[in-house]
């Protein structure tokens, strides 16, 4: 809210300059925001309602700086002057514990509003209308209470204060048409609405500038009957925001005689007795709250002399009464916030001031250990890792495309969000990749040869009524496998580089990694792997399927991988073994076998004779085509052995190779020749 | 006897211009293998008759010790040559770039949010999390913000339709942390948050790092200490100024919003904190009177924004590698 210096000024005898009131202010829990022209830009905090004015405002700065608060007017009461006293009809007390009407008449349509009262609106940030609702506006804004006035010629009858009927309509003042909810208030005549209760009056009842007679509303409304209310009306007044935080109860009447003297003074009329429902509130809050000097020297761990404790709680408004090492005190009635010990510590640690808390040292670790998640290791290892193996670390949105969703896991039933911002961030992921792929695209729009980008997050799933969240780890490589250089032939990356980066990722995480043919939605049938560690499945690791690659927009493969890191055991604890010192002796083979036979049953099949000196089987090349039969393909096979117990002789060797070529061509079928010996 | 000066005088002449150590190596053979020259002269020997015998031996032995200093003086120089020649062809554009596959980067978030929890770790924090789809009890309700508040509006919640929304701050694992662990706590939550809020300055998802220690005489002084020396480190300025000043949030009272001031700079707001409020310990099946404790919020984007020099909130999310790549694999 913005508040005006000027006006500020004329309710304490002293005001500070404007930078330091908004110091002060900003420090006491009033942010300002700006204090720019003598006008206090001001960020209120919703437990502070009681500042929503300038009297609230001056009652405030009168705490913080010992400065006295004055009245700047005549609070007496215009003379009743019209007999037209309104007449009210039921009014539900609980949710409107006081509820009245004036009558003005005779007023002069054509009075403006003062120019001092147009400036100060102005600085206030209000719009000028006309003298009616300027001085309703004005009269809010200075003491804090919101005001309505009927045109008392659309109200016929007795003004009743009642719940809504379920889907009852009502025309408001800016023309909108509402539906309301039953524990909704209206102000109602013959059962017909003519305004939301504390929230915002009917057109039917509006005052116009023909208006020559008023019915004056100052009501108080209670902040359990205001709240959230305008927010599902998809309003947001003056007036609501106001009762939603608390109004001093004793102000209705107060306001009233404030806005008549004002109307009166500046348009003329008469002004009826005042009709009203209920009682006016006490000056203090009924519970008293005790607070022991024990408990705020705890809790501040600073020494506040007891007569600085009492000074301070006084000057806020609270009657204080002194017990043995406590007080008893009583919040004044427009302090709504004030309801537990801590609320009054905080009173007066915020007058007394924070900064005067002296800043403890930091205490040593204490013992208190949560045990570490399972996967806050691998999150932090893949960071390193992957890094490493030239990735990037993506941060992108938990929320996607339904559609994305649907082409990537289409049996998810995936969490929807009710208020989504946007259809494109409408439903929780089950799967990070299709964010991980809009980003690489992002990239190769802006020129990117390469991209390579990873990121650690949560998945949502549905498991029954419950939600299931998942840590897991996502990767995209596209473009080119290297930045342009010398001496390296530019290519793009393919599957074999992210497997290699997949296979250094999980190096030492189990005994066996593997990685077997697999089915993904949104994969290419014939370039999936599904990735299993220590016998279990823990991802999936493919090309994107190339029906996709319109979607985002690419002109060439993607590769893309998603592991659970809950998934993954411990690392391996390394346990040592020795080496054999006798020389190696390596033979290399080439192995022609039929097109679909996958490298890994070639090597299974020459393991499986348990040659015990078979150091490594390395497949170092693949060939196909000229010299070969159409489906077949030529694996070259370089083999190592050394033994342990001596140093291998060449003929031992040959029988191995002997034994080996026999055994690929009895289970493969596969046709080996040896290379000449190195 | 001439015949042995002049296959000395050959042999010079020969070692004089040979013009690698393969050629040396030829005339060594030719001259001093079995079947060379000087070889072939003291096989001759025996020949001879044997007065003559131990003369010509002498001569031949003093030929043949002539060649082979003549040999190696000459190896030693051609092959010094040769290491120079070699050297001299082997030469480098060592400013030619290097071959590699360069490093990837971290995300500045994520580096912020691990520098935040090292941190806190150091004095005993334990690492806590909670999920992001959580229950209006942990989110609002537990944390002392009924149906009906006001503070809700400050939240702009994604919702779910079964009572189950996306958590609008980190706070809901206070309320977890204590329901399963008895004091002395501290505990330290990052995470994403949501809220239903975007523009340029808002995004609808972000990081928050939650804070919560609470023991039996722990007071505003420890809250102002601990918070004072954490933003010290963070922003690796021991001069850096810190002020709290009062605020509201429903679930801590005392409150206070935090702001630094670098020297000549603007205060910056950087934090929320206060002592835990009485309501939220009890949910927690914590005794107020027994314990006190404090708890704070960080914005991490904030955080790193303000760390780094960052002034766009949008690059934060957009995974753009021109802005990445400025955090490599080594950046703090």
């Amino acid at each position: 809210m913005k508040c005006d210096l000027a006006w500020l000024s004329k309710w304490v005898t002293e005001l500070p300059p404007a930078e330091e009131l908004a110091r002060c202010l900003t420090m006491a829990g009033l942010e300002v925001d700006d204090h720019r022209d003598q006008v206090l830009e001001l960020e209120l905090t919703p437990n502070r309602g009681d500042c929503l004015s300038i009297r609230g405002l001056a009652r405030e700065v009168s705490a913080l700086t010992g400065a006295d608060l004055q009245e700047p007017f005549d609070p007496e009461d215009a003379p009743d002057t019209s007999a037209g006293k309104p007449r009210l009809g039921k009014v539900d007390a609980d949710a409107c514990p006081y509820y009245s009407l004036r009558l003005i008449e005779g007023i002069d349509p054509q009075a403006e509003t003062p120019q001092w009262m147009l400036d100060r609106l102005e600085r206030s940030g209000v719009r000028a209308h006309h003298l009616l609702v300027d001085v309703t506006n004005y009269v809010m804004l200075e003491l804090g209470q919101p005001l309505h006035a009927f045109d008392a010629d659309a109200v016929s009858g007795p003004v009743s204060v009642r719940w809504a009927q379920a889907q009852e309509m009502i025309r408001a003042l800016d023309d909108a048409q509402l539906m309301l909810d039953p524990d909704m208030l209206v102000i109602a005549v013959d059962e017909q609405p003519i305004a939301v209760g504390g929230i915002i009056g009917g057109a039917s009842s509006a005052v116009s500038e023909q208006t020559t007679r008023i019915l004056l509303e100052s009501a108080h409304f209670a902040p359990e009957a205001i709240t959230g209310r305008a927010r599902r009306l998809k309003l947001h007044t003056e007036s609501s925001r106001r009762f939603e935080r608390g109004v001093d109860p004793r102000l209705p009447l107060r306001a009233t005689q404030r806005a008549t003297e004002l109307i009166l003074k500046h348009a003329g009329g008469q002004a009826s007795e005042v009709a009203h429902a209920g009682r006016l509130a006490p000056e203090y809050r009924p519970d008293r709250i005790r607070l022991r000097a024990s408990r705020l020297a705890k809790c501040l761990a600073v020494e506040v002399e007891g007569e600085e404790v009492v000074r301070i709680l006084q000057a806020l408004g609270c009657r204080v009464k002194q017990g043995s090492g406590q007080w008893e005190v009583s919040a004044p009635s427009w302090r709504f916030d004030l309801a537990i010990e801590e609320d009054l510590i905080e009173e007066v640690a915020r007058v007394y001031g924070y900064d005067r808390i002296e800043p403890a040292q930091v205490p040593l670790p204490g013992g208190w250990e949560i045990p570490a998640q399972p996967w806050a290791r691998q999150i932090e290892h893949c960071q390193s890792r992957l890094v490493e193996c030239g990735y990037s670390e993506a941060v992108t949105y938990s929320f996607t495309e339904e559609k994305l969703e649907q082409l990537f896991a289409p049996k998810s039933k995936p969490w929807r969000l009710l208020n989504p911002i946007s259809e494109d961030q409408a439903v929780m992921r089950s799967t990070l990749v299709p964010s991980l792929l809009r980003a690489a695209q992002y990239n190769l729009n802006r020129h990117q040869a390469g991209v390579r980008l990873f990121e650690t997050a949560k998945v949502f799933a549905r498991n029954g009524e419950e939600a299931r969240e998942t840590w897991v780890l996502g990767g995209v490589a596209c473009g080119m496998a290297h930045p342009l250089q010398w001496g390296a032939t530019a290519r793009p990356v393919d599957f074999y580089d992210v497997k290699g980066d997949l296979q250094n990722l999980l190096q030492g995480w189990s005994d066996s990694l593997e990685f077997s043919p697999a089915d993904h939605p949104a994969l290419h049938p014939g370039q999936t792997a599904c990735v299993s560690l220590g016998g279990k499945k823990i991802g999936i690791l493919g090309a994107l399927h190339p029906s996709l690659h319109d979607e985002f927009d690419l002109s060439g493969p993607a590769f893309v991988f998603e592991l659970e890191l809950e998934a993954w055991s411990e690392p391996l604890r390394p346990h040592f073994s020795s080496w054999s010192e006798y020389p190696v002796v390596t033979r290399d083979l080439n192995v022609v076998v039929a097109e679909d036979t996958p490298a890994s049953a070639v090597e299974e099949c020459v393991r499986s004779l348990g040659i015990e000196s078979l150091r490594e089987v390395v497949v170092f090349d693949v060939y196909r085509g000229k010299g070969l039969e159409p489906e077949t393909k030529s694996l070259a096979l370089h083999l190592i052995f050394q033994s342990f117990s001596g140093t291998l002789k060449d003929e031992e060797v040959d029988g191995y190779l002997e034994q080996v070529i026999a055994q690929l061509a009895e289970l493969l079928g596969a046709e080996t020749r040896q290379w000449a010996k190195p | 006897m001439p015949q042995f000066e002049s296959l000395q005088r050959e042999a010079d002449a020969a070692i004089g211009a040979a013009t690698d150590t393969a050629e040396l190596e030829r005339l060594r053979v030719a001259y001093l293998g079995r079947k060379g020259q000087v070889t072939a002269a003291l096989r001759g020997l025996k020949d001879l008759p044997d007065d003559q015998r131990p003369e010509a031996g002498a001569e031949i032995q003093a030929v043949r010790a002539h060649i082979e200093q003549a040999l190696a003086a000459r190896g030693e120089a051609l092959a010094e040559a040769e290491t120079q020649a070699q050297v001299a062809a082997e030469q480098l554009d060592v400013t030619l770039a290097g071959r590699s596959l360069p490093p990837g980067s971290r995300h500045p978030t994520i580096l912020t949010l691990q520098r935040i929890c090292d941190w806190f770790s150091r004095f005993g924090y334990g690492v806590d999390y909670g999920p992001e789809i959580e229950d209006d009890h942990h989110n609002f309700e537990a944390l002392n913000i009924p149906p009906m508040h006001p503070a809700r509006a400050m939240h702009d919640t994604f919702y779910f339709g079964d009572g189950r929304l996306l958590r609008t701050h980190t706070s809901p694992v206070q309320v977890r942390t204590m329901s399963r662990s008895k004091p002395p706590i501290r505990m330290i939550a990052p995470g994403r948050v949501y809220r239903c809020d975007s523009d340029p300055t808002h995004s609808p998802m972000f990081h928050q790092v939650e804070g919560l220690c609470i023991e039996e005489n722990v007071s505003m002084a420890d809250l102002k200490g601990v918070l004072t020396a954490f933003l010290e480190a963070f922003f690796e300025d021991s001069k850096i100024e810190t002020r709290f000043r009062t605020s509201y949030f429903p679930f801590t009272e005392p409150s206070a919003e935090v702001d630094v001031r670098r020297a000549g700079g603007e205060w910056l707001e950087v934090l929320g904190c206060g002592m835990v409020h009485p309501a939220v310990l009890e949910e927690g099946g914590i005794d107020p009177e027994l314990y006190t404790g404090f708890a704070f919020g960080m914005g991490v984007e904030r955080l790193a924004m303000l760390y780094y020099g960052i002034s766009d909130l949008r690059v934060m999310f957009a995974n753009d590698l021109r802005f990445l790549n400025q955090f490599g694999g080594t950046a703090r």
